[in-house]
């Protein structure tokens, strides 16, 4: 039998068929000769057969493998478009196909847009549900917070007095209600575990001023105001978590403080006031402490009457202040004041918010002009073709809606991967978020960042840049001759006017780059500052848990005497435990209490002029475990106790404010005025200041008592650990929870945590300008590398010659670099100009630093500098190393 | 011979009828298909190696049908092809025009069926 394989290949080898069809063929070809044969026919006549079956094969197998017709024409233009909106179509569908023939190209142009535009809809989405969002409540602007204020400070907000507030309330015309609370921690008893939940006491009006009716059963009346009436509102959160989310719950009654409260409600899931954490109201019930005028202690708001704007509103509260300041001694110096309440929690952080996404707009213009270097090469390879089409006739205009349409496409797939890599980075965004963020008063700065204003906004970014920067190309391609176009070929004789663009590209993309590593290098500085303040403590190896204790009255003698000593024995008897002690407001944790208070001896001030300090209760052991040391005099002991003279601890800041160039010790003062029933406390001792509010804020005066003399609710055990304090966390709270089964145990965290929480706000804008200056560095660098690289591949052919002539090679490459370094010095200077005026919209960020501080400033420029002669070198040394005689002989 | 100009014609426009029919159950390869045309139909219709390998090319390459190498034991490697979802609907498509086209021929002509 013949070898038919063999034979087909003979027959074809020279056709172009492949191997799979050669194989193929020869196998069909070996049975219809075999079949032929049994059906009796000669060898020669089956070879015959075979033969006149393959005749004509390869060109049928050409014609067959040619691309199948597309299933899918492109769209023609329906009749009723207009013919330039069917060609935008059809330029867009080009351009599609454009980025799919250069797949390094659009990687390099996709990935820079996304980053620019992925950062921007991140930091947008935190701006927008921050800043932007309106509250969650039916007609949120006309919302007001209602404040008091120092006279000599009219934007310095304070808390309010229950008295004023009840005045405003019966005075004011310009609300249609008002309400009134108080932010409080609740001991929630029961099943599985008792647990401490913030939540507040609130008047009836909250729930109807805000608008939000209850998810079921009811809020408040105005009759459960008045004392006598137990009853409790909570959270969905609550609901869900602690009573399955069962609508039985209504009637039930639970232990909150010791005391049995009634569940009348349970609020939607949306509602947030303030916060997403804050799970139960209770009605308002004022107490006798509540009575002072001085006593501030609430927020309060009002809606706005229908037709009354904010600034009567402000008008008439101003006047109702000097009406109370006139006619109550305490009130004198006081104003009363209004402020939008969407602004409340937020005003502070609109700088930082505004700063950081003037930064990312500066990141994503760097990554434009880098994408219009790219298309700027594109379109100088291109020129010819675009010559061409004008010199048949194709307007201008038409040409450039096509770069416009190529941009557009480019653009949406960065936006489209810009959107995934913001919801990436929103992730961990989120994680980063100071909690004054996080928390926001209303809002929930957390949620993903695929909003329909957000994508909006994305999509409007995007088309922006993608017209933005695909102008570049066309600006200059537009007015080149088009003969001298055709005839180089978009050559080297065209290039002049592209490199006047480049250059000017190059220059402005290291201006932003200054821009944006100038803020963040004052950032830098500012929190290297920072962290080297003394805060007057030591936070290494402390471990804290804030513990709620019961106690009706938060300024009476302790409820629980021996806590301290109890506490001390506990946690003590610990191994690896070093020191114990215990304080009602951790410093740096945002706690805080103050008093006034009167000295013997000294004639009584005018209200407004007396002494006042921050007011802390201690355990014995305290000021040990946090390395405060006692400077003059003793530190308490377990012996301050109930029986034993009243006794005080003081800090320097109070000794040199009220008593200077003398001893405080063994003087007496007492809380309040002179005449009232207070007891006399004498000072036992003068501690160091601690910077409580923060690094970046000064130590005031604070005065100390022991709890075993005078009580608070809520307060956070200190532990100095041997080793790494979390490693003692779950020991520590077991021996809590022997002394106190039923008592809340919260917030376990080592100092050193807080105090880096402390700078969270600080922290969270240095390193998210921190990345997007990396980025801005990036771009710029390899911007500058794509130009030099650029420019210097066109000019191969006349460095060769100059080679050819005898130049030095290093000369070649020092040309090169210099011609590069003009637009790279010009930038630096412009961005050093920009960062000057930029600088002053952060001066409120920075901590001893000025906004021109010259060493960050000069840092940035020699190592962006040094950045771009390098980037430039590179190309330099390539384009240097040409071979002349290959160069001239392609010529 | 009018017979076999009929046969020509009529092949010409009913090949991918009959190819997409024969592999719609199962895969085949290129010999078993035109064996398989040829004696269902009492040797009226046949295609020779250089018709029948393009026109099974051409509705590979649009995705009527798909090939594929198969080895199984002890015989050698063969190309098989079988019926992709694509050259399902367009085979129910053709059945329906053919039937018609048929009907119409009966009806006309007086063509009737054996």
């Amino acid at each position: 039998m013949p070898d038919w394989r063999a034979l087909v290949r003979a027959r074809f080898h020279a056709s172009g068929l492949d191997d799979d069809v050669l194989e193929e063929v020869a196998q069909h070809a070996e049975e219809l000769y075999q079949s032929t044969l049994m059906e009796g026919g000669t060898g020669d006549a089956a070879r015959a057969r075979v033969d006149a079956e393959l005749a004509g094969l390869p060109s049928r197998v050409r014609a067959a493998r040619r691309p199948p017709p597309r299933l899918t024409p492109p769209p023609e233009p329906p009749p009723h478009r207009s013919a330039a909106v069917g060609a935008f179509v059809n330029d867009l569908v080009h351009g599609a196909r454009l980025l799919r023939s250069r797949p390094g190209f659009a990687f390099v142009a996709i990935a820079t847009l996304a980053l620019g535009i992925g950062a921007n809809t991140a930091i947008f989405s935190v701006v927008h549900s921050v800043l932007l969002e309106p509250l969650p409540f039916p007609n949120p602007h006309r919302l007001v917070m209602l404040w008091e204020a120092d006279a000599d400070d009219p934007e310095d907000f304070s808390i309010v007095s229950a008295p004023n507030y009840q005045d405003w309330s019966r005075l004011a015309t310009s609300f249609s209600s008002t309400a009134i609370w108080e932010y409080q921690n609740f001991n929630l008893a029961g099943a599985p575990d008792p647990e401490q939940v913030p939540g507040m006491r609130v008047s009836s009006s909250l729930f109807t001023m805000l608008g939000v009716p209850p998810q079921i059963g009811r809020t408040f009346t105005p009759e459960e105001d008045a004392p006598g009436h137990d009853v409790l509102v909570i959270s969905d959160a609550l609901w869900r978590r602690r009573f399955g989310a069962d609508p039985s719950v209504i009637g039930r009654v639970v232990r909150l403080n010791d005391r049995p409260f009634e569940i009348i409600g349970v609020m939607p899931p949306s509602f947030r006031f303030t916060q997403a954490r804050h799970a139960v109201w209770v009605p308002i019930q004022f107490t006798k402490q509540d009575a002072g005028r001085g006593s501030h202690s609430f927020f309060a708001a009002a809606r706005l009457r229908a037709g009354v704007d904010f600034q009567s509103a402000r008008a008439e509260m101003l006047a109702l202040g000097r009406q109370l300041a006139a006619a109550h001694q305490e009130n004198t110096d006081e104003i009363a004041t209004i402020s939008r309440m969407d602004e409340l929690g937020v005003g502070d952080l609109r700088g930082t918010l505004y700063m950081l996404l003037g930064a990312v707009v500066l990141v994503l213009l760097i990554a434009c002009v880098n994408v219009a270097n790219l298309l700027l090469a594109q379109a100088s390879a291109r020129r010819r073709e675009f010559a061409i089409r004008a010199a048949l006739g194709a307007r201008r205009s038409r040409l450039a809606l096509q770069l416009v349409a190529e941009g557009l496409v480019l653009a949406s797939a960065g936006a489209a991967a810009g959107v995934a890599l913001a919801w990436l980075g929103t992730a961990a965004l989120a994680g980063t978020l100071p909690p004054s963020i996080k928390f926001a008063p209303f809002r929930e700065a957390s949620a993903v960042p695929l909003d329909p204003v957000v994508l909006g906004f994305t999509l409007v970014l995007a088309a922006l840049t993608g017209v933005l920067f695909s102008m570049a190309p066309i600006a200059g391609t537009w007015r080149a001759p088009v003969e001298s176009a055709i005839r180089t070929g978009g050559g080297r004789g065209a290039t002049t006017r592209l490199t006047w663009l480049r250059h000017a590209l190059i220059a402005g993309e290291i201006a932003l780059a200054v821009v944006v590593l100038a803020a963040t290098g004052l950032l830098v500085k500012s929190m290297m500052r920072l962290v080297d303040v003394d805060p007057g403590l030591v936070t290494d190896r402390v471990l804290t848990m804030t513990m709620a204790l019961p106690q009706e009255d938060f300024y009476g003698a302790p409820e629980r005497r021996t806590w301290c000593g109890d506490v001390n024995r506990a946690i003590g008897a610990l191994p690896g435990v070093q020191s114990v002690g215990a304080v009602s407001h951790l410093p740096l944790s945002g706690a805080n209490a103050g008093r006034g208070f009167s000295i013997e001896g000294r004639p009584q001030p005018p209200p407004g002029d007396g002494a006042s300090a921050f007011y802390r209760v201690t355990c014995p052991g305290y000021f040990r475990t946090l390395g405060i040391p006692v400077l003059e005099g003793r530190d308490f002991t377990l012996q301050d106790s109930l029986g034993a003279p009243m006794a005080v601890i003081v800090n320097e800041r109070t000794a040199a404010e009220y008593w200077p160039g003398e001893s405080p010790v063994g003087r007496r003062i007492k809380f309040g005025s002179l005449t009232s029933s207070n007891p006399w406390l004498t000072i036992a001792g003068v501690v160091r200041d601690v910077r409580h509010f923060g690094l970046d804020e000064d130590a005031y005066p604070e005065i100390y008592r022991p709890y075993s003399q005078v009580a608070w609710p809520v307060m956070t055990v200190t532990v100095k650990t041997a080793t790494e304090p979390m490693t003692m966390a779950s020991a520590v709270r077991g021996a809590l929870r022997r002394i106190d089964p039923d008592g809340p145990v919260s917030n376990i965290r080592g100092m050193d945590e807080v105090l880096a929480a402390s700078l969270g706000i600080r922290r969270f804008p240095m390193l998210l300008l921190g990345f997007f200056s990396l980025v801005a560095f990036v771009l710029a660098a390899v911007g500058v590398y794509g130009v030099v690289g650029y420019l210097a591949s066109q000019r191969t052919r006349e460095i060769g010659i100059r080679m050819a002539l005898g130049a030095r090679r290093s000369a070649v490459e020092r040309q090169i670099v210099a011609r590069a370094l003009g637009p790279v010095l010009i930038g630096l200077a412009a961005g050093l100009a920009g960062a000057f005026a930029a600088s002053r919209a952060i001066e409120a960020m920075l901590y001893e630093v000025r906004p021109a501080d010259p060493a960050v400033l000069t840092i940035i420029a020699v190592s962006l500098g040094a950045a771009g002669v390098l980037a430039s070198w590179i190309p330099a040394r390539r384009a240097a190393g040409v071979d002349p005689v290959v160069v001239l002989r392609h010529e | 011979m009018a017979g076999a100009d009929v046969a020509r014609d009529v092949r010409k426009g009913s090949a991918e009828l009959l190819v997409l029919a024969l592999v719609e159950d199962r895969a085949r390869h290129g010999y078993e298909i035109g064996k398989l045309i040829e004696t269902r139909s009492g040797g009226v219709l046949r295609f020779h190696i250089a018709s029948l390998y393009p026109m099974l090319y051409r509705l590979e390459a649009r995705g009527l049908i798909e090939g594929r190498w198969v080895e199984k034991a002890g015989q050698r490697r063969r190309r098989f092809y079988r019926i992709t979802p694509a050259g399902r609907d367009v085979l129910r498509r053709q059945r329906s025009q053919w039937g018609e086209f048929m009907d119409a021929l009966a009806r006309v002509a007086g063509i009737r069926h054996a």
